[in-house]
């Protein structure tokens, strides 16, 4: 029997929400993502998987600027908790920044990644999310993301 | 031996004087009058002879009193010019010679000198304070005739005459010496003296300046306010002290002095005339004219500070606003570009041919836009915040940059020369997008006429660093030069070459980050030299 993956996806942005819903859809993995809009859904959300004993998501992709719980206070919380430590976490931002991505390193991100600008990148990178909770893919080490900024 | 009076042998008048004389010291001696009369005539024996035949003659009475010898003497010398004397008086000195104890001539080149001693007989204690007394009785003793009156009087006349002309020079080196000017001057401005200073300071005499009225060595607006002050002051009676330029004839400059002058009264009150003195306080000008000229320095440096403090305060904030703006542009410009490229790859073929160009130009256009932001937002996250100087090897740097442009400089075959780079203390990332930037602009703007042929090099200057890259290619006209490094310009147009005109705006920035600076040469169609100097030290 194949590994039930859930991917939790936090975005303040409507369109980018579909957008992501859309490219899973469109490589035939409509189920895997649940997209919520901002870290507080992200921390409901976990407690409600733990209290009702149901999955905890392989994966939390998060976006940097969202209302009320940012991305970094998120992440900051995530990795505060427990029972969520060790659920990987990759950054999911609109742009590059030197100081956000060290932040980011330095709370226990998994990775730091830039939104795609072309449909085609969104299919790659909602397959990239897929592979990796299924170990066939890894993620840039923030070391080598860091010495690639220019 | 102790002097006690002194006779001048001129006249026959004087040998009364020299009898007389003897005859007293003998009697204050305690002598019998025989034995004065003895050594008065032996005395006036050879001041006869002298004054007869000698010049210049002299008498000189004393006494020789020395406590630890028991004979004491009354001495007489007798001094004269002539010293072919010796042979025409001998003859008439051997009475005088039987008379005294002890007789004696030298004859030296300046003359004769005849020293008669005569011993005081008995043990009469001669103590120096009964010397004094003598000396005293003889310069108080009364006038023996109108003759040794007159002759004490000129004698007195002589030696204040000598005073005063002693006492007179010595007050003129004296005004001479000091180092300002001393004058006297009438109320109508006419000068009566002045010492050596005035004219050796204006070059001008007494006379040149009373006829002048001083007109050649004050500035003509000087000139007139001045006297107007003099004439004042004068008219009122008080002590004068004004600040004047002089001019030196030395130099031909206007030199600051002050000038004191105070009105000299009879006793009746009315002024005689004024006195004065000028000195130079044109050090003491210059001083406090530097001393205000420094506090308004001062004055300037704090407001520059201030002006400093508040453009970096408005700099950051800039910074921080463009960043700012360009990453919130960004977010829906990615929509943009994403809808576009959705559209384009679903529905191209819904669209005709017209439709299709402006779409392609659209998603051109917002490319750009992309690389715009990109660009804009790296130039303004340059700023010294979070940034670490390191101790860095260029030449890994450079090697960095060249394996990025390899597409570039692989597809125009452009061959990159590297000589040995130093290692510094800098900022690594903002240097290798200096690195970058400076290259990947000599292969965008190559000639198409010849392979690019890029050097970069570094020359060692004392305290600074300089890094060279040097092409080959189109080159700029030097006229550019101060544009070329601002925000957003552009040499050539977008179809010729693409690029946002930010590149060289981030160079110059990155190189005044590390308190360096950075220019350029260039003829057309010859190449261009960039030129990147950064301090060895970089002070933050």
């Amino acid at each position: 029997m194949e590994k039930v993956v859930k991917i939790l996806l936090a975005d303040d942005d409507l369109e980018d929400r579909y957008i992501m819903q859309d490219a899973f859809s469109a490589i035939n993995l409509a189920h895997v993502p649940f997209l919520v809009e901002d870290g507080e859904k992200v921390l409901e959300y976990l407690a409600q998987m733990h209290s009702d004993e149901g999955i905890l998501p392989s994966l939390v992709v998060l976006d940097l600027n969202m209302p009320r719980l940012s991305g970094t206070q998120t992440l900051r919380e995530l990795k505060n908790i427990e029972h969520y430590k060790d659920i990987p976490v990759i950054i999911f931002s609109s742009s590059l920044n030197v100081i956000e991505m060290h932040e980011c390193r330095q709370l226990g991100a998994l990775s730091y990644m830039v939104k795609p600008f072309t449909y085609e990148e969104y299919l790659l990178s909602a397959q990239h999310f897929y592979d990796f909770c299924l170990s066939k893919h890894s993620f840039p080490e923030f070391n080598s993301l860091i010495n690639n900024f220019k | 031996m102790q002097e006690i009076t002194h006779i001048s042998l001129d006249t026959d008048m004087d040998l009364v004087l020299v009898h007389k004389r003897t005859m007293k010291l003998g009697e204050l001696a305690g002598l019998s009058l025989a034995l004065q009369t003895t050594f008065a005539t032996a005395v006036s024996e050879v001041a006869r002879n002298v004054i007869e035949y000698g010049h210049d003659a002299s008498l000189m009475l004393g006494i020789m009193a020395d406590l630890k010898e028991p004979d004491k003497f009354l001495v007489a010398t007798i001094k004269d010019h002539n010293n072919n004397l010796t042979d025409r008086i001998n003859g008439g000195l051997v009475y005088a010679r039987k008379l005294v104890d002890k007789f004696s001539m030298i004859s030296t080149e300046a003359g004769v000198e005849i020293i008669l001693h005569f011993k005081i007989p008995g043990s009469q204690k001669i103590i120096s304070s009964r010397i004094e007394q003598w000396i005293i009785s003889f310069n108080l003793e009364p006038p023996v005739s109108p003759y040794d009156e007159i002759k004490r009087k000129n004698k007195q006349l002589q030696e204040l005459a000598e005073k005063l002309k002693e006492s007179e020079t010595q007050y003129k080196e004296l005004t001479n010496s000091l180092p300002m000017i001393i004058f006297s001057m009438r109320e109508d401005g006419e000068l009566l003296y002045a010492n050596s200073w005035l004219e050796e300071f204006t070059g001008e005499t007494l006379l040149q300046l009373n006829v002048n009225k001083w007109a050649n060595v004050m500035t003509p607006e000087d000139l007139a306010a001045r006297w107007e002050q003099w004439y004042h002051h004068v008219a009122e009676n008080k002590p004068l002290t004004q600040e004047i330029r002089l001019k030196n004839v030395l130099t031909n400059e206007y030199t600051w002095h002050q000038l004191s002058a105070f009105p000299l009264s009879d006793e009746n009150g009315k002024t005689l005339y004024w006195t004065g003195f000028i000195v130079d306080i044109h050090a003491r000008k210059v001083m406090e004219q530097t001393l205000k000229d420094n506090r308004e320095l001062q004055e300037i440096k704090v407001q520059m500070e201030e002006k400093v403090r508040e453009l970096k305060r408005s700099n950051l904030e800039l910074e921080q606003f463009a960043y700012a703006a360009s990453h919130d542009l960004q977010e829906p410009l990615r929509k943009i570009v994403f809808y576009s490229d959705y559209l384009y790859k679903n529905y191209s073929a819904l669209i005709d041919e017209r439709g299709q160009l402006y779409f392609n130009n659209m998603m051109g256009a917002s490319q750009r836009m992309i690389q715009l932001i990109h660009d804009l937002l790296n130039f303004s996250r340059i700023y010294r915040d979070n940034l670490y100087l390191e101790k860095t090897d260029l030449n890994v740097i450079a090697a960095e940059a060249v394996n990025d442009l390899e597409i570039g400089i692989n597809a125009k075959q452009a061959v990159i020369e590297i000589a040995h780079l130093p290692v510094m203390f800098i900022y690594p990332i903002q240097i290798r997008q200096l690195f970058q930037n400076l290259l990947s602009n000599a292969i965008k703007f190559s000639d198409e006429e010849r392979i690019p042929h890029i050097k970069i090099y570094a020359l060692n200057g004392g305290k600074e660093i300089q890094l060279i890259f040097e092409d080959n290619g189109v080159g700029f006209q030097e006229k550019h030069l101060d544009k070329m490094f601002s925000l957003f310009q552009r040499l050539h147009s977008r179809e010729k070459y693409e690029g946002t005109g930010i590149g060289l705006a981030m160079c110059k920035k990155i190189a005044d980050l590390h308190n360096g600076t950075i220019t350029a040469t260039s003829e057309p169609g010859t190449g261009a030299r960039f030129i990147v100097t950064l301090p060895k030290e970089v002070v933050v």
